[in-house]
C-alpha cells in the first residue's frame, strides 16, 4: 500500500517535470513588447525610440487636437450642444490650466542620465539626444511657469529610500523669476548641440530654441512690467510676480534672442501665394513643403496612427464629409478687429440710414480688409475644398419685413407669392442652438486641411500644429522693441507683418502704441493658443473678461483698445433678401446677432491668474507655499 | 489566435478496510497559454470589396503575450461507513505575473461531513421513508487569487513599453515610441482568499424531493493598496507603489438554497425545481481609515459598508402649487425656490438646516451598475405521450436603476423626449396661458433640455427604482413521433418543436423602455433580443 503511494508520487512529479521542465523556466516568459533599458540604450533606434516618446508629453493648452479649449474665450463659440456650458459659465474655475507634470519631469530626467550615461552611442547622437531632452524639459518649465507660476526645479530623478519618512525629498517652489531664468539658461546650453538647421521642423533646433527664448523672456519681461497692475498677485517669496526692476533686463534678452534669429536668415515670412493673401496666410499653417516660416510644429502623417480630426470636427456642415463638422465659430468679436485696408478699425456696416445696407455679393460686407479676416475665417459666401460653404440664416422679405427660414440644415419653407418650397436656409446654418451649424454666421479656417478625406473619420489629416513661427517672433521683437523704448524698431517688424496681410500704407512709428502690439497679435495669432497667456503676461485678463455684459454697440467700440471688455461672443448673420421686381431683389443683408445659447459673460479673476495648486500636492509636500486664490 | 496547453497529471490511491476508507490524491498542474493576436485597420478607397490590402491600411497591431501557470494538490480523505467524512488537502500554487521572489504560495483546506440519517439514533428519530438522506458539511480553506493585481509580468523589470500608443511623427516618419515603465515593483503577492461554506444536502421521500442550503462567506484580504499616510513630494514623478495591505479587507457573505421534485401523475411526469441566493459584497476595513470629522466618516467611510452604495436625495413629494412653492421654508434650488414650479420635487432636509445639499444625501438603494443582490430560477418540465414541455424563469432583485440624461431630463441636448414624460407631467391647463391653471401629473413639469435644474440635476428616490424581474428565458414544447410509426419511416427519430428565449419578463421598469437587466443610466444599452425557433430534429 505505502509502496505504491510513493511510485504515484514518483511518477507525478517525474512526468510533471518533462512536461514543463524547470518551474523557473516555465513560469517566466520572454516580453514581446517590453524593452529592458539597457536595450533601449543599447541602440541609437531605440534611444531615439524612448526619446519620441518625450516629444510626445509636450503640452499645450489650445491646440487643433482639443478644439473645444478655443472656445472658453472671445475668439470662438462652441457649436455643440455638450459644450453650450462654455458659453454660459460665468467664473473660469480657479483650477483650471494647472499643470504639475512631474511624472513627465522625471521621465526626462531618467532619460538624460541614462543616455548621457549610454556607452554604446555615439557622442554626437547622444549629444544631441540628451540636448533634445534638455529641450523638452526646458519646454515643460516654461509651460508650468505660464500656469502656475514658481515651481520646484528639479533637475534629477530621485527615489525614496523606504526610511519610513520621505520629507528629506521636500522641496521648495523656486521663484517665479529662477524658473524662467532656468528656462532660458538650459535653451542657452542645448542650443549649441542642436542642428541649426531651418528644414527639421518636428524636432529641436537651434533657431527654436531662440525662439523659445524671445517668448519666454517676453513673458518674463511683462509679468515684471505690469505685475504693479495686480498687486495682489503675488506671493511674498517670489513664487508668483517678477520685481518690476528685472523688466528691461528679460525685454533685452527676449530681443537679443528675436534679433539672433532674425539675423540669421534661416527664416522667413510664408509668401508662396502672393496674388492671394488671404489663401497664402491659410496656407502657411497647412503646407508642410519648404515652409520658411514654421519654426516649431507637432506633426502628423496619414496612415500612420497620428492624425489630427480639426478638419473633421470643424468642416463646413454644408459640405462635411462626415455627418458632423463646424463645431468652431469664430466670432463677430475676433472679426471685427481685422482692420480694412486704411489701417483703421471699421465696423460692418449693417445699417444704412434707418434700412439695412445691401449688398450685391454675400462676400462683399468682408471686401478690403485684411487678409487675414479670410486667412483664418470661413467666411459666408466662400468657399472651402472648391465648394460653396452655404453660410445663410434666411430669406428677408423687405414688403413685410419678415424673416423666412427653417430650423434643418437647408431646410425648405415656401417664400409669398410662390407655389412651391425651396431652400431657404444655408446646408451650414446658421440656426440658432443647432449643434455644427455656424452659429455666429462663421467657421474658422486656420489649420484647415483641403485635402481630400480631411474630413472623414477613417482618414483625417497631417496638418500640423505649429507652435513656434517666425511670424511670432517678429512680432516678440516688435514688442520688446517697443517696451524697451525704440518705437523706429518696432514699426519694422510689425510693419513686415502688415504687409504681408495686404496692408500697403505702414504704420508710423508715433502710432505703435501698446494697444496696437496687443491688437496686431490678436489678429496674427488667434486660434494659435496665445490669448490667454497673452492676456494674463499683460495682466489685462481681468479687463477683458471682466464679467459685465456687453452690447454689440460696446464690441464695436472697444475694438482696438487692449483691455476693452469682450465678454460675450457675437455673430453676423447674412440673409438673402427677396423682393421680386425691386433693385434689392437676390442682395444680401446682414444681421448682428448673439447666440441664444450665449448668457454669460466670462469672468476671469484676480485668482485665474495662477491656477490652484491641487490639495494633494501641497498634503504631499508641505513646503509649497499655495497660490494667492487658494 | 491562442494556443493553450494544460498538462494535468493526477495519481489516486484509494483502500477500503472493514468500515474505513481512505483516499490518497496527487495531482501536478501546469498550463501554458499564448494569445497571439493581430489587429488591422484600413482606410478603403472602396466599399465594394471586403478584403484588406496593404496599401491602405494605417494600423497594424501585433500581440504575443504568454501566461502560465503551476499548481500542486495533495489531497487526502477519509470516511467511517460512509457516515463520518473528512478531508484535508494543500496547494501550492506559482503564477507567471508575480515577481520571482513572490511566485509561490501555499494554500491549505479542510471539510468535514456527516450523514446523520445513517445514524440508527436518527432512523429512529425520522423514518428514512421521510427523511432517507440529510448531510451536514462544511469546509474551510484558503486560496490565493492572483487577478486584479496592480502589476503585469514586468513590472519587477526596470523597463520600456515598446510601442506604446500611436508613433510620434520626428523629421516627418513615424517614430515608434517607448515609454518608461517607472519605478520596478517587487512587493506584491497573492491576494488572500479565505473560504468558509456550512451546507446541508437533503432527500425526502425516497429523493423525490431534494435540496441543499448553503451558507458561505469569502474573506479577502491582503487587497493592494497604497500606503496613503507616506506621502511622497508629487515632485518626485511618481507614487509609492501598491502593496498588499493585511488590513485592506472585502467580504462576500451569502445563502443559497436548492430544492427539486419529481413527480408523476397518471402518464404525466414532471419535475419542479427552483433556486434562490443572496450574496452581497462589503468592505471589510481598510489600511488606516482616517476622517477629518465625523461627518467626512459619515460620508466616506467604507469600514463595514456594503459595496456599491449609492447616495442621493430622498423625495418627499412635489408642489402642488406657486403658494406652496412660495411659502415653503426649505431652499430646494439653492436659488430661493425660484426655479420652481408645481409638480417640481420636493427633497427631505435631513438636518433641517433649510437648505438642500449635500448633507442631505443618504445611501437609496440597493446600489446600480452590479449583479443583484437576489437570484433565483425556476425550472418547470413535463412529458406526456410523446410531447414534452419545459420552461426556465430567472428572478433577480436587489439592485437599484437611478435614471439619468435620456431618461431624466425632457429633451436631453435637444434629443428625444421619454413617453412617461409625454403622457404625465404637469402643465396649464392651455399650455399658451401662464394664467391658466395646473393640471397635476406624475412628472415635473417639462423644460427644454435643463439638466441644471434641481429635479434633474441631483440622484433622487424619484428617479431610483428598486428593480424586480422575473424572466422567461426559455420555453420549449416538442412533440417526438412514436417508434411505431417510426420504424415504418425507417426514422429513428423525429421530434417537431418550437421553443422561444426570453419571451417575456415581469419587471418594474418596462414602463420608462429598459430591460430589467441594463445598467446605464441613460437606458442607452440595446436590450436582450426575444429569440422564437421552431424547428424538426431528423434521425435515420
Amino acid at each position: 500500500m505505502k509502496k505504491i503511494y510513493i511510485i504515484a508520487i514518483a511518477a507525478a512529479t517525474g512526468i510533471g517535470m518533462l512536461a514543463g521542465g524547470c518551474s523557473k523556466d516555465f513560469l517566466t516568459n520572454d516580453p514581446t513588447s517590453i524593452l529592458t533599458t539597457d536595450q533601449v540604450f543599447g541602440s541609437k533606434e531605440l534611444a531615439f525610440s524612448a526619446l519620441a516618446d518625450l516629444y510626445k508629453g509636450y503640452v499645450d493648452q489650445q491646440t487643433i487636437t482639443n478644439w473645444v479649449e478655443f472656445t472658453n474665450f472671445d475668439e470662438a463659440f462652441p457649436s455643440e450642444a455638450g459644450n453650450y456650458w462654455r458659453a454660459q459659465q460665468t467664473d473660469f474655475p480657479y483650477d483650471w490650466w494647472n499643470l504639475w507634470n512631474y511624472d513627465y519631469i522625471r521621465n526626462i530626467n531618467i532619460y538624460i542620465a541614462r543616455c548621457s550615461g549610454a556607452t554604446a552611442l555615439d557622442d554626437a547622437d547622444k549629444q544631441r539626444f540628451v540636448a533634445e531632452a534638455r529641450f523638452l524639459r526646458a519646454a515643460d518649465y516654461f509651460e508650468m511657469a505660464k500656469r502656475m507660476g514658481g515651481v520646484p526645479i528639479v533637475t534629477e530623478a530621485k527615489t525614496y529610500d523606504y526610511n519610513g519618512d520621505p520629507s528629506y525629498l521636500q522641496q521648495p517652489r523656486n521663484k517665479e523669476a529662477e524658473v524662467y531664468d532656468f528656462v532660458l539658461a538650459e535653451l542657452d546650453t542645448v542650443m549649441q548641440y542642436l542642428p541649426d538647421d531651418a528644414t527639421v521642423q518636428d524636432r529641436a533646433t537651434k533657431g527654436l530654441c531662440l525662439a523659445m527664448q524671445s517668448r519666454a523672456a517676453l513673458y518674463a519681461a511683462s509679468i515684471a512690467k505690469y505685475g504693479v497692475n495686480t498687486p495682489g498677485v503675488t506671493l511674498p517669496g517670489g513664487e508668483i510676480g517678477i520685481p518690476a526692476s528685472q523688466a528691461d533686463k528679460y525685454y533685452q534678452i527676449s530681443r537679443n534672442a528675436s534679433l539672433a534669429l532674425v539675423k540669421s536668415g534661416k527664416y522667413s515670412l510664408y509668401m508662396k501665394k502672393p496674388d492671394d493673401l488671404a489663401d497664402n496666410f491659410a496656407s502657411l499653417f497647412y503646407d508642410k513643403s519648404n515652409n520658411p516660416e514654421v519654426i516649431f510644429a507637432q506633426n502628423f502623417k496619414l496612415k500612420s496612427g497620428t492624425v489630427e480630426g480639426w478638419t473633421l470636427n470643424n468642416q463646413p456642415r454644408a459640405i462635411a464629409e462626415e455627418a458632423q463638422g463646424g463645431r468652431i465659430n469664430p466670432t463677430l468679436n475676433l472679426a471685427l478687429k481685422y482692420e480694412t485696408l486704411d489701417n483703421k478699425y471699421t465696423p460692418f456696416k449693417v445699417q444704412s440710414g434707418a434700412g439695412y445696407a445691401y449688398y450685391d455679393k454675400e462676400s462683399d460686407i468682408f471686401n478690403n480688409r485684411d487678409a487675414r479676416l479670410a486667412g483664418t475665417f470661413i467666411l459666408p459666401g466662400s468657399q472651402f475644398k472648391g465648394k460653396d460653404v452655404d453660410i445663410w440664416a434666411g430669406y428677408y422679405v423687405p414688403a413685410s419685413g419678415k424673416i423666412i427660414t427653417s430650423t434643418t440644415f437647408g431646410g425648405q419653407a415656401q417664400l409669398p407669392g410662390r407655389d412651391y418650397k425651396e431652400q431657404v436656409v444655408g446646408f451650414s446654418g446658421p440656426i440658432d442652438g443647432l449643434e455644427f451649424s455656424a452659429q455666429t454666421g462663421f467657421y474658422v479656417r486656420k489649420f484647415m486641411d483641403p485635402a481630400t478625406g480631411s474630413g472623414q473619420i477613417g482618414t483625417q489629416s497631417e496638418v500640423w500644429w505649429v507652435r513656434y513661427r517666425y511670424g511670432e517672433v517678429l512680432l516678440n521683437l516688435a514688442e520688446a522693441e517697443f517696451e524697451l523704448g525704440k518705437k523706429d524698431s518696432a514699426a519694422i517688424f510689425i510693419n513686415q507683418i502688415r504687409r504681408r496681410a495686404g496692408f500697403t500704407k505702414d504704420l508710423t512709428p508715433t502710432e505703435i502704441t501698446f494697444d496696437r502690439i496687443v491688437h496686431e497679435r490678436r489678429v496674427e495669432l488667434a486660434f494659435e493658443g496665445h490669448e490667454l497667456f497673452d492676456n494674463k503676461r499683460w495682466r489685462i485678463a481681468d479687463k477683458v473678461w471682466n464679467g459685465q455684459k456687453i452690447t454689440a454697440a460696446e464690441l464695436e467700440a472697444g475694438v482696438g483698445k487692449a483691455t476693452a471688455p469682450n465678454t460675450m461672443a457675437y455673430g453676423l448673420w447674412p440673409y438673402k433678401v427677396y423682393d421680386p421686381g425691386a433693385t434689392n431683389d437676390g442682395k444680401w443683408i446682414y444681421k448682428i446677432v448673439k447666440p441664444d445659447e450665449v448668457t454669460a459673460a466670462h469672468r476671469f479673476q484676480l485668482g485665474n491668474y495662477y491656477s490652484t495648486i491641487n490639495q494633494d500636492i501641497i498634503s504631499n509636500n508641505p513646503k509649497i507655499v499655495k497660490n494667492p486664490n487658494q | 489566435m491562442i494556443t493553450s496547453t494544460d498538462v494535468q497529471l493526477q495519481a489516486d490511491y484509494a483502500h477500503t478496510f472493514g468500515k474505513h476508507s481512505i483516499g490518497v490524491t496527487f495531482v501536478t498542474e501546469r498550463n501554458k497559454r499564448r494569445d497571439l493576436n493581430n489587429w488591422v485597420h484600413a482606410v478603403p478607397t472602396t466599399n465594394v470589396l471586403p478584403l484588406i490590402y496593404f496599401s491602405t491600411m494605417d494600423t497594424y497591431d501585433d500581440g504575443d503575450i504568454t501566461t502560465s501557470k503551476i499548481g500542486y494538490v495533495g489531497r487526502i480523505s477519509y470516511n467511517y461507513n460512509n457516515k463520518y467524512y473528512l478531508e484535508v488537502a494543500g496547494r501550492r500554487d506559482a503564477s507567471y505575473i508575480l515577481s520571482p521572489e513572490h511566485k509561490w504560495g501555499t494554500f491549505p483546506f479542510a471539510s468535514g461531513g456527516w450523514r446523520i440519517t445513517q445514524e440508527p439514533f436518527f432512523q429512529r428519530l425520522i423514518s428514512p421513508d421521510i427523511l432517507n438522506e440529510l448531510k451536514l458539511r462544511g469546509s474551510y480553506g484558503l486560496t490565493g487569487d492572483d487577478r486584479n493585481l496592480p502589476i503585469d509580468e514586468f513590472s519587477y523589470l526596470e523597463a520600456y513599453d515598446y510601442n506604446d500608443g500611436n508613433p510620434a511623427i520626428l523629421d516627418g516618419n513615424a517614430v515608434i515610441s517607448s515609454k518608461y515603465r517607472g519605478l520596478p515593483v517587487t512587493t506584491i503577492t497573492w491576494i488572500k482568499s479565505h473560504m468558509l461554506d456550512l451546507g446541508l444536502d437533503f432527500g425526502l421521500f425516497h429523493n423525490k424531493l431534494t435540496g441543499s442550503f448553503d451558507y458561505f462567506k469569502r474573506v479577502r484580504s491582503d487587497i493592494p493598496g497604497t500606503k496613503y499616510d507616506v506621502l511622497l513630494p508629487s515632485e518626485l514623478g511618481y507614487t509609492l507603489p501598491e502593496e498588499n495591505l493585511p488590513d485592506n479587507k472585502d467580504k462576500v457573505e451569502g445563502l443559497e438554497g436548492a430544492i427539486n421534485y419529481h413527480g408523476q401523475a397518471g402518464k404525466v411526469n414532471f419535475s419542479i425545481g427552483a433556486n434562490l441566493s443572496y450574496a452581497r459584497t462589503y468592505t471589510v476595513s481598510t489600511y488606516k481609515p482616517r476622517f477629518f470629522n465625523s461627518l467626512d466618516q459619515y460620508y466616506n467611510s467604507q469600514e463595514g459598508r456594503p459595496q456599491n452604495l449609492d447616495w442621493g436625495y430622498t423625495v418627499i413629494g412635489q408642489f402642488t402649487s406657486q403658494d406652496q412653492i412660495n411659502n415653503y421654508p426649505v431652499n430646494i434650488d439653492g436659488q430661493g425656490n425660484s426655479t420652481l414650479l408645481p409638480g417640481d420635487l420636493i427633497y427631505k432636509d435631513f438636518n433641517n438646516d433649510g437648505v438642500i445639499n449635500k448633507e442631505d444625501t443618504r445611501p437609496l438603494g440597493w446600489g446600480g451598475g452590479r449583479n443583484p443582490i437576489f437570484n433565483g430560477g425556476l425550472n418547470l418540465a413535463a412529458s406526456w405521450n410523446g410531447f414534452d414541455f419545459h420552461m426556465d424563469f430567472s428572478m433577480g432583485a436587489g439592485y437599484s436603476f437611478v435614471r439619468d440624461y435620456e431618461m431624466r431630463w425632457p429633451y436631453q441636448n435637444g434629443g428625444a423626449l421619454q413617453e412617461v414624460f409625454y403622457d404625465s407631467h404637469w402643465h396649464h391647463e392651455d399650455i399658451y396661458d401662464v394664467n391658466s391653471p395646473w393640471v397635476a401629473g406624475d412628472y415635473p413639469a417639462m423644460r427644454f433640455n435643463e439638466s441644471g435644474q434641481s429635479n434633474y440635476n441631483k440622484p433622487s428616490s424619484f428617479w431610483l427604482t428598486n428593480i424586480k424581474y422575473i424572466r422567461c428565458r426559455t420555453l420549449e414544447l416538442g412533440y417526438s413521433l412514436p417508434s411505431e410509426l417510426l420504424e415504418r419511416l425507417k426514422i429513428s427519430k423525429a421530434r417537431f418543436y418550437v421553443n422561444a428565449n426570453n419571451l417575456f419578463s415581469i419587471d418594474n421598469v418596462h414602463q420608462y423602455g429598459i430591460d430589467a437587466e441594463i445598467y446605464d443610466n441613460n437606458g442607452l444599452t440595446y436590450p436582450q433580443s426575444k429569440y422564437l425557433n421552431v424547428g424538426i430534429n431528423l434521425s435515420f
